[in-house]
């Protein structure tokens, strides 16, 4: 049977649709599977277990100052890097690259990499030993792992939106007074604002579900550093449905995110 | 080399790339001087450069006695009306000409209280509230003005004022501008390609061609006796 120019025209041929719909099975059906075995009569109980409220807590606590302080760190970041584009190639591949790490490094690594950085014997740590300072295995610990792994979602988020706004208005803001840094307060960042609150919605969604970094450099100790996704995973070893209850606070965030941002903020759309 | 003490007095090299631009011309305060030259000239190179957002290689620019070439935008106390206006997305038509008073400390009220008698001279006190995508270009170069103004310059850089305009406003535009103009005490400077442009607004003329001014005079003085074909082209446009 010979197939017509018009239907090919009509779309990718069949097998593209059936292996697309495994792939996109394999993303959506662990979810469903989690609404599907989950103890809905018992899920009350559960979510307001001291436990559940402990981790939820602390996660939302650490979820937030790391947060805030990717947008303080962030924002400026993504300015150099925007500004980066009239750079050497050398040093503006440097940044981006140094800027991407923690994208690509496995969080498990991040964590080691902060504990060698941080820890008491560390490179840093033991001038920090000596002040009284101890990182490792505290709230702070969390946030800084959190930190870690969150800030790329705010840098580039916030980067992109730089690279879309006419930053000739800056000159504009110079030409009546404004110092560089009140350029940069009254009239970089406002420019940027969507992005920025995109950005600070991803980095808050990646921070709530950090785990491989936080439980290599924070550990586990309920209440200090146990939050949302470490204390899922330890309940899934002893009580299942704790663990899927606690999973579901997750999963209600993530989606909230996919809801809230617009398609053209979600990484790899950006255009 | 000291710089007389009135008026605007460029004399520098700045450069964008390969290319060079080496402007000489003196403005009087209250004799509004017209930049022109074909496209590509360096007419907004030399703008670029008084206003600050470009760095001079090397020379002066004077300002009422003050050396400008090496102080930052901020501290020039030269204001800019850009082609296209540049007006700030994010604020109103009243925050937007209250920028300047705010930048020099004063907090956001008393800002806009200062800002209230520029509203009303450019008659834009029915726009106060109103954001920059929902004004008409005529209204958009007003506030750009009255903006520019507010911040109390002691030069005026305008850059090609009527080319973001409809052409049908334009005439009336211009008008309107030749009075503002008239109104404003200090140096003014305005870029433009367009003959109309500089017979209703400029009194002085210096004509920018590749880099290098080749000449400079009144208005009739460039009719009498057109230095190169491209200022007898532009008096040609002039007279039609």
């Amino acid at each position: 049977m010979r197939r017509s120019a018009g239907a090919r025209r009509r779309g990718p041929a069949v097998a593209v649709w059936v292996i697309a719909a495994v792939a996109l099975g394999l993303l959506v059906l662990p979810l469903l599977g989690i609404l599907l075995s989950a103890p809905w009569p018992q899920l009350p109980a559960l979510l307001v277990a001291p436990e559940t409220v402990q981790a939820l807590g602390l996660s939302v606590l650490t979820g937030v100052i790391s947060t805030a302080l990717c947008l303080v760190l962030g924002i400026p970041l993504a300015v150099v890097l925007a500004r980066s584009v009239s750079w050497p190639v050398v040093p503006r591949r440097l940044l981006r690259a140094a800027v991407t790490i923690p994208l690509v490094l496995p969080p498990v690594v991040g964590g080691l990499a902060l504990l060698l950085l941080l820890g008491r014997n560390g490179v840093l740590g033991r001038y920090l030993a000596l002040l009284g300072v101890t990182v490792p295995f505290t709230t702070g610990a969390v946030v800084i792992a959190q930190t870690f792994v969150a800030m790329p979602f705010l840098v580039f988020a916030v980067e992109g939106a730089l690279r879309g706004a006419d930053r000739r208005v800056e000159l504009a803001a110079a030409s009546l007074g404004a110092s560089p840094w009140q350029v940069f307060r009254t009239v970089t960042v406002p420019l940027v604002a969507p992005g920025i609150a995109a950005g600070a919605v991803l980095c808050f969604a990646r921070a709530l579900g950090e785990f491989g970094a936080t439980i290599t450099f924070a550990g586990s100790y309920p209440g200090v550093t146990r939050t949302l996704p470490i204390a899922s995973y330890l309940a899934s070893q002893t009580d299942l449905d704790q663990s899927i209850a606690l999973a579901l606070v997750l999963l209600v965030v993530s989606v909230a995110v996919l809801l809230g941002l617009r398609d053209r903020w979600l990484p790899g759309v950006r255009g | 080399m000291s710089a007389p003490a009135q008026g605007l007095h460029a004399r520098f090299v700045a450069a964008r790339g390969s290319f060079r631009v080496e402007p000489r011309f003196d403005v009087a305060a209250g004799r509004p001087l017209a930049l022109v030259g074909p496209n590509g000239a360096g007419k907004t190179t030399v703008l670029h450069a008084l206003a600050g957002h470009l760095a001079v290689e090397s020379g002066s620019i004077g300002l009422h006695g003050r050396e400008l070439a090496s102080l930052p935008p901020e501290a020039r106390r030269v204001g800019v009306v850009f082609q296209d206006f540049l007006l700030f997305p994010h604020l109103t038509v009243a925050d937007n000409v209250a920028y300047g008073i705010r930048m020099r400390g004063a907090r956001r009220a008393p800002a806009r209280a200062a800002a209230l008698p520029w509203l009303e001279r450019f008659d834009l006190g029915g726009l106060a509230a109103r954001f920059p995508h929902e004004l008409s270009g005529g209204q958009a170069q007003r506030v750009a003005l009255a903006r520019a103004l507010a911040a109390e310059p002691e030069a005026l850089l305008l850059d090609e004022p009527m080319a973001a305009l409809d052409v049908e406003v334009r005439d009336e535009v211009r008008a309107e501008l030749a009075g503002y103009l008239r109104d404003f005490a200090g140096p003014t400077v305005i870029v433009t390609h367009s003959a109309a442009d500089v017979a209703a607004l400029a009194a002085d003329v210096v004509v920018l061609e590749r880099g290098a001014v080749t000449q400079h005079g009144s208005w009739a003085a460039l009719r009498a006796a057109p230095a190169t074909p491209y200022v007898a082209r532009l008096v040609r446009q002039g007279e039609e």
